[in-house]
């Protein structure tokens, strides 16, 4: 091979490397990444998660809270409540959100809504339940912890 | 005495020991091998065995024998079989395994993995329970929560063959045993509660082939196919998710189906009592089928159009039965709707249908139609919030099996006190996701405050016998004996003993977690054992909120089979 030639395939060669790596180690990352962070994606949630929730709480007009609770809760009851317990009171440890949310951001909520969690046969509620039940849903679960103590998210 | 003498007397009374010992045994050994090779420990499914060595009179030398850590948690309700010396049980999660164990002892001999995924729950609506296997000529059949039935070599364990009952992932699993009736092995699932379509299929028992599909909801063209709405039919339940009995005489299978999907009615029926055609066949029902071909011979459907997710799934119990002088070919059954029905089972005329816990849903059931004689302010609908509806969906009995005892003439049972408050909405279908359309129906008990009841019923007077009342409900299905006993697991870890005739409780023991199997007992090398898988469900509780934490807080979760014999 020539100069020329060794030249342009390495020119090649790196052109190559510089298109592969970054999906590459992109792609390597979600690998590595625990269940349930999906740090790419789950930040695009908070986003979402953050302006819909700033919108449906505004100025933390205690009503409109009290309409999300209220709301969030008729929701978790009709769809999630075989597995999770009426009023988020699981009977099993398993389904039990206040241990499951424990430390949890918004963005991991919305996440698993949206996403489910197939190994631990959470489904995904993409196109059940809306954007904007979810918002709802987690002012209610967020309600429960804040019965049950917890607080500091 | 002198140290000689002194030997020589012990060693006297030593070999006398020991003769009496060998005396005890061989009297013992002299008698055969008594096994329970099937669910219900024969095809009419009584849950009744002719040993006594263990009675009334000497119930209070029961003693646990041995016991066996099933390494599994949660929803161990598995029926074990008793096949010559080997004892076989499946555990909870799919089951994760069958175990082949020493019956004397407890000690394995093969275990099978099934490596059915945990992500399966998403699909099993009332737990990853396992209600056992099934056995015939050398082979264990076992249905899995992934829509598998399975053949195990019953001396090795090792797979014969596998075969696909259902895709699971649209919320079908397999909770039961297969039934077995001469080279076939028959199976159904679950799964009334993700808009399945069920259907109840049959097995080459050698080669694992299927041979015939039945359908429990009518397709076009099929008589029943007008009973439902528009295009509900093609998600309308009627899973059939329980053994069924066989007649060998008749030559009849008989199964129950499950409640209709969507709990809603509207959407398959009438939102209203007044359902007219739309009676949803062949859900909440009885089908009496041929055993060869699948064909359904009649049916019988105890809840039309059924509402309040009162399924039609529990067993019937094969009896004959004297009425008004006469004989009868009859099948029991004790219906989550809360009546109890006898039914002949050759033709499936109606013989009588009486409340057995309280119900306020229906005045009583038709004698002419067979259909319930409904209260229309008890019936859900989208506008109307049914307040304070006997039984609840929980149902006045639910699939924990009864137990027949010919000798007493009284059926055995766990009825639940409890009643609700329900309200249906509209839902869409969306595979793999629960089908309901109810906002979460309120428990509680009902009259008397008590949830449960062991009770004894006449099928004959359709009246109760006596009952002991119980502080939980769901508690575990029951075993009658020869020895006078009916023996009874509860859901808040009591194993108890209670004199058939009386009801008066003799013998009770600490179990550590709920039960919701039925007891077994057999004999081997002479010696009568009564056995009982312990690890009560969680997640049926789990759908009651703050009630079924109640129950659950009472005991831990648990996976143990124990072993009882009488000590000396």
């Amino acid at each position: 091979m020539n100069r020329i030639g060794a030249w342009i395939a390495g020119l090649l060669f790196s052109t190559l490397l510089l298109l592969l790596v970054p999906a590459g180690s992109k792609a390597a990352m979600q690998c590595m990444m625990p269940a349930g962070s999906h740090a790419a994606s789950a930040q695009a949630s908070e986003q979402a998660g953050k302006t819909e929730a700033s919108k449906s709480k505004a100025h933390h007009d205690p009503a409109e809270q009290a309409r999300a609770i209220a709301n969030g809760r008729t929701v978790f009851n009709t769809n999630c409540a075989h597995c999770h317990g009426e009023d988020a009171q699981a009977a099993s440890s398993y389904y039990d959100l206040p241990e499951l949310l424990s430390g949890k951001s918004d963005a991991f909520f919305f996440h698993t809504v949206t996403h489910g969690i197939e190994v631990r046969g959470m489904p995904s509620w993409r196109g059940v339940i809306t954007r904007h039940q979810m918002v709802d849903v987690l002012a209610f679960l967020r309600s429960v912890e804040k019965q049950e103590g917890i607080t500091g998210n | 005495m002198k140290p000689e003498r002194r030997y020589v007397a012990a060693s006297l009374v030593f070999a006398l020991t020991v003769c009496l010992f060998a005396g005890v045994s061989t009297a013992r050994a002299a008698g055969p091998d008594v096994g329970w090779s099937i669910y219900g420990n024969n095809h009419a499914d009584t849950h009744y065995s002719p040993l006594k060595q263990i009675n009334t009179k000497n119930i209070g030398h029961l003693h646990a024998a041995w016991a066996f850590s099933l390494g599994t948690l949660n929803s161990n309700e598995s029926t074990p079989l008793v096949i010559g010396n080997t004892l076989y049980v499946s555990t909870s999660w799919g089951p994760k395994y069958v175990y082949a164990l020493d019956a004397t002892t407890g000690v394995i001999k093969w275990r099978y993995q099934s490596h059915v995924p945990q992500s399966v729950v998403q699909y099993a609506c009332c737990g990853p329970n396992n209600r056992g296997v099934a056995y015939a000529d050398g082979r264990i059949f076992v249905g899995q929560l992934n829509g598998l039935l399975v053949a195990l070599s019953a001396k090795t364990g090792k797979v014969l063959w596998r075969s696909k009952v259902v895709d699971y992932k649209q919320g079908a699993v397999i909770t039961s045993p297969p039934l077995v009736v001469g080279d076939k092995v028959i199976t159904g699932f679950g799964g009334g509660e993700y808009g399945v379509r069920g259907y109840i299929s049959a097995y080459n028992a050698k080669t694992g082939k299927r041979l015939w599909r039945t359908y429990t909801i009518p397709g076009p063209g099929e008589p029943g196919h007008d009973t439902w709405r528009g295009d509900s039919w093609k998600h309308g339940g009627a899973g059939v998710w329980l053994i069924g009995s066989y007649d060998p005489k008749l030559n009849i299978i008989y199964y129950g189906t499950s409640n209709p999907g969507p709990w809603d009615a509207s959407q398959r029926s009438a939102n209203s009592s007044d359902y007219g055609k739309y009676t949803n066949l062949y859900s909440s029902c009885l089908l009496a089928l041929n055993p060869d071909n699948g064909k359904i011979l009649w049916h019988f459907q105890y809840t039309p159009a059924d509402a309040w997710d009162y399924d039609g799934v529990n067993e019937a119990v094969l009896v004959d039965l004297k009425i008004a002088g006469e004989e009868v070919p009859a099948l029991v059954h004790a219906d989550r709707n809360g009546f109890f029905y006898v039914i002949n089972r050759k033709t499936g005329k109606l013989i009588s249908a009486k409340a057995f816990v309280h119900v306020n849903w229906a005045k009583g059931v038709n004698q002419e139609t067979g259909q319930p004689i409904e209260v229309p302010a008890m019936h859900p609908t989208l506008k109307h919030e049914a307040k304070g509806v006997c039984p609840s969906a929980i149902g006045g009995k639910n699939w924990q099996p009864m137990s027949y005892d010919p000798e007493t003439g009284l059926v055995y049972l766990s009825a639940n006190n409890l009643c609700m408050t329900a309200k249906e909405v509209k839902v869409k279908y969306h595979q793999g996701l629960m089908y309901l359309g109810i906002s979460p129906a309120l428990l509680y008990a009902g009259a008397g405050g008590y949830e449960g009841e062991l009770l004894a019923w006449n099928p004959v007077t359709q009246k109760a016998a006596w009952s002991v009342k119980e502080p939980l409900w769901f508690n575990g299905g029951e075993l009658s004996t020869a020895g006078g006993l009916v023996f009874q697991g509860t859901f808040d870890g009591r194993f108890q003993a209670v004199n058939a005739r009386s009801g008066k409780v003799l013998w009770h023991f600490n179990v550590g977690s709920g039960v919701g199997a039925g007891p077994i007992t057999y004999m081997v090398n002479g010696k009568q054992y009564v056995a009982l898988v312990v690890g009560r469900s969680e997640t049926e509780p789990n759908w009651l909120g703050k009630f079924g934490a109640e129950a659950t807080a009472r005991t831990p979760q648990g996976g143990i089979l124990f072993a009882f014999a009488l000590s000396h």
